[in-house]
C-alpha cells in the first residue's frame, strides 16, 4: 500500500482516536450494566420483603426464617386453656369398666 | 340430684352429639357449652367446610401456616396419636380418604351410587414429616400431603367438652360424639352406663352388653356403619396406611375403655388396622378391650367384664 506520508499520518491519527472512542463506549456501557443489575436486585428485594411477614424462632425447622400465612382462627372458646388431652402412651383407666344391669345412658358404637 | 343422668343429643361433626350430666339443672348449660365447642371444632378442623382452618392449612401445603390455639391442639393430638400407634393412626391420609370416596361429609358420600377409586401415589409415612412448632404453633404440612384429623379431633372434642362441662356446673359429665364417649367429674352411682353396639344410633334397648366407667374415656370403632359403594367394591373409612385402602379386618367392632376419650380412640383404631394381632398389643398396655369378630365371635382383653358381654 502506497501514498502521500501526510494522508497516512492523518488516517493513522483518525485510527487512534476511533480506538479511544471505542474503549471509553465500552467502559460506560459497562459500568451502566452494574448499574441497572443492582437496581432491579434492590427492586427483587423489596418486593419479597416488604409485604409479607418474617417469623423466625429457634425451637423447629417449621418456623426457621419462613414466610408464615394465617388461616382465619374459630372463636375462642374454654377447651382451648384446657390441659393437653392425650398422655405419653394409650392409658387404662382407673379402675377398669365393670358389667352394668343399669339403663344406659348412651350407646358407643361406629359412626 | 336427680333420680339419673339427663341427657340431650343434636346433630354435630357429622354425627350425634350426646351431654349427660348428673343434675338435671345443668343441663341447658351444658348443651350450651357442648354447641358452642363443637362450633369451634367444626370451624377449626372440619376437612369438608371450604372456610375452615384446616382445608386452609391443606390449601397452603409446603408453606408453614400460623394455627389456632384450637387447631394447633389437634395437629399435636393427631401428630401424638400417630408415634404412639407406630403411625397405624396416621393423619396424613387426607387425600387417600378423598381418593377412596370419602371426600364430603358422609350424609353426601352415602347419596352416591358408586364411586371410582383412583389412589394417590403410594408413598412412605408421612405423618413424621409434619413439622409443628407447639411455641409458636407455626405448622408446615409437606406439600402434596392433606390432613385429616376426623378421628382424633372429635376424642379431643369429647375430652374437653366434658372436663369443660363438669368444671363449669359442678355436675358429672359425659360427652358421647358418634359413640366415642369421654366423662368427668363425679360418676352416678354405679358409673355411667354403657350399652355397646354396632352402630352409635342404635336404641338404647338394642341389645348388646353394657358397661359402666367411672372415669377416662371408651371408644368404639367400626368398619360396619360408616361404609359406602365403589367400583372396588364396599369401602369404610378406616384406612390401613400401609396401603392407603380400607383396613383389611377381622374385627367389626373394637371398643376400648382408657384414660381418655383420645387413648380410647387411637387403641380402637389401631386394632381394628393390626387385625388379629391387634389383641397382643392392646393385652401388653393392659386396654381393657372388646372386640368382635365379624362372624359375630367376641375377644376381650385385659379385665374387660365377661359377664357383661354375656348379659
Amino acid at each position: 500500500m502506497s501514498g502521500h506520508p501526510e494522508s497516512r499520518r492523518h488516517a493513522a491519527l483518525q485510527r487512534d482516536a476511533a480506538v479511544r472512542r471505542l474503549r471509553r463506549t465500552t467502559q460506560v456501557s459497562v459500568a451502566l450494566m452494574v448499574a441497572v443489575g443492582g437496581v432491579f436486585a434492590a427492586l427483587a428485594a423489596a418486593s419479597t420483603h416488604l409485604k409479607k411477614a418474617v417469623v423466625a424462632t429457634s425451637t423447629s425447622r417449621a418456623s426457621a426464617a419462613a414466610v408464615v400465612v394465617q388461616a382465619p382462627a374459630p372463636p375462642l372458646v374454654g377447651m382451648q386453656s384446657a390441659p393437653p388431652g392425650p398422655s405419653a402412651a394409650p392409658a387404662a383407666p382407673a379402675p377398669a369398666p365393670a358389667a352394668s344391669y343399669q339403663q344406659p345412658v348412651v350407646v358407643s358404637g361406629g359412626s | 340430684m336427680s333420680d339419673g343422668p339427663v341427657t340431650a343429643s343434636f346433630p354435630a361433626l357429622g354425627t350425634t352429639a350426646t351431654v349427660a350430666v348428673t343434675s338435671s339443672g345443668s343441663l341447658e348449660t351444658a348443651r350450651g357449652l357442648l354447641v358452642e365447642q363443637l362450633d369451634a371444632v367444626d370451624l377449626a378442623c372440619s376437612r369438608f367446610r371450604p372456610d375452615s382452618e384446616l382445608s386452609f392449612v391443606n390449601a397452603h401445603a409446603g408453606s408453614p401456616v400460623l394455627l389456632s390455639l384450637l387447631l394447633a391442639r389437634a395437629v399435636r393430638c393427631a401428630l401424638d396419636a400417630a408415634r404412639r400407634s407406630d403411625g397405624h393412626v396416621d393423619p396424613t391420609l387426607g387425600a387417600q380418604l378423598r381418593a377412596a370416596g370419602y371426600d364430603r361429609t358422609f350424609a353426601l358420600v352415602r347419596e352416591r351410587d358408586s364411586w371410582h377409586v383412583t389412589l394417590p401415589p403410594a408413598r412412605g409415612p408421612a405423618w413424621a414429616d409434619v413439622e409443628l412448632d407447639d411455641e409458636q404453633r407455626i405448622l408446615l404440612v409437606p406439600a402434596g400431603i392433606e390432613l385429616d384429623l376426623g378421628a382424633t379431633a372429635k376424642a379431643l372434642a369429647a375430652d374437653d367438652a366434658a372436663r369443660t362441662i363438669a368444671a363449669a356446673t359442678g355436675s358429672g359429665a359425659l360427652v358421647s360424639l358418634g359413640g366415642d364417649i369421654a366423662v368427668s367429674g363425679e360418676a352416678p352411682p354405679g358409673g355411667w352406663a354403657i350399652r355397646i353396639a354396632d352402630d352409635h344410633d342404635a336404641p338404647l334397648s338394642t341389645p348388646g352388653p353394657t358397661v359402666a366407667i367411672s372415669g377416662g374415656g371408651l371408644a368404639t370403632s367400626s368398619t360396619t356403619v360408616r361404609r359406602w359403594l365403589t367400583d372396588e367394591g364396599e369401602a369404610h373409612h378406616i384406612l390401613d396406611p400401609r396401603s392407603g385402602r380400607p383396613a383389611v379386618t377381622p374385627w367389626r367392632s373394637v371398643s376400648v375403655a382408657a384414660a381418655t376419650c383420645v387413648d380410647a380412640n387411637v387403641a380402637a383404631t389401631t386394632a381394628v388396622v393390626l387385625g388379629e394381632s391387634a389383641l397382643g398389643w392392646l393385652a401388653d398396655r393392659g386396654l381393657p378391650t372388646l372386640a368382635v369378630r365379624r362372624d359375630g365371635s367376641t375377644a376381650t382383653v385385659a379385665g374387660w367384664p365377661e359377664e357383661a358381654h354375656a348379659a
